[in-house]
């Protein structure tokens, strides 16, 4: 068996030295279908397949409302209050919505991408702070003094060195 | 404060300022902690006046739930309240 095994390796080999144009084509398009496939895998596989980084990742759900003219709204802070105080299905229910500020230290500024979270939002991803806290009930109310919590990269950065 | 977080515990407490507003640091996330995304650098808390509940064609918040045990996504919809407006 490894005879013939390596006659035939042979046998290619020489194919392929006769033919080098041929050769070499057909590896590079081996190669280039390959990289496609694994690339493609590699973003399913981050946005379909692995779970969500939290515990008992299948019972989180992001909603939206369906309105006239879109399937897919972001919600009116009307409407959550609404919704959280009469959904019986939920454990827990938080909100966010995107922000970006300007961090002010007596060196440089920093343009920085964050969120602004209800007090309820990291109880309902169950997720726990490195050190410090996390927020209060109290501290997402009207008037509440600002608190805020740093990512670890953020909390790494000297603001002379932007985030990398 | 901001000039130097550099990976300090003592930064808890300390305050910084975001835009205009000054805010104190109660807390660090954890390296891997990702949300909404990679780029999200910090968290604040909403503190909305009672004005932001007033208008309900202002839409711009993103809820995320944690379902009961046993409840499933199909049955969230029908559980809330249709949305007016």
């Amino acid at each position: 068996m490894w005879d013939s095994l390596r006659q035939d390796l042979t046998y290619a080999m020489r194919t392929m030295r006769r033919a080098p144009g041929f050769a070499v084509t057909a590896v590079a398009i081996l190669a280039i279908g390959i990289g496609a496939t694994t690339a493609a895998f590699s973003v399913t596989d981050f946005v379909l397949i692995r779970p969500l980084p939290f515990p008992e990742p299948e019972r989180l759900v992001r909603m939206y409302e369906r309105t006239a003219g879109y399937s897919r709204m972001e919600l009116s802070a009307a409407n959550y209050r609404d919704w959280k105080q009469a959904s019986t299905v939920f454990e827990s229910l938080g909100l966010y919505h995107l922000a970006i500020g300007n961090l002010i230290g007596p060196t440089e500024p920093l343009r920085v991408e964050g969120a602004a979270v209800s007090a309820d939002l990291f109880p309902t991803l169950r997720v726990q702070p490195l050190i410090g806290r996390l927020f209060a009930a109290g501290d997402d109310r009207a008037g509440a003094p600002g608190t805020i919590v740093l990512s670890y990269r953020l909390w790494q950065t000297n603001s002379a060195a932007t985030p990398a | 404060m901001a000039d130097e977080f550099g990976g300090d515990a003592g930064v808890i407490g300390k305050p910084v300022r975001l835009d205009s507003e000054s805010y104190t640091i109660i807390g660090v996330m954890p390296q891997a902690f990702r949300f909404p995304t990679a780029d999200a650098l910090y968290w604040t808390a909403t503190r909305f006046p009672e004005q932001e509940y007033s208008d309900r064609n202002n839409n711009w918040h993103y809820p995320v739930g944690r379902l009961r045990a046993g409840a499933s996504s199909r049955s969230a919809p029908r559980s809330a309240p249709g949305a007016r407006g």
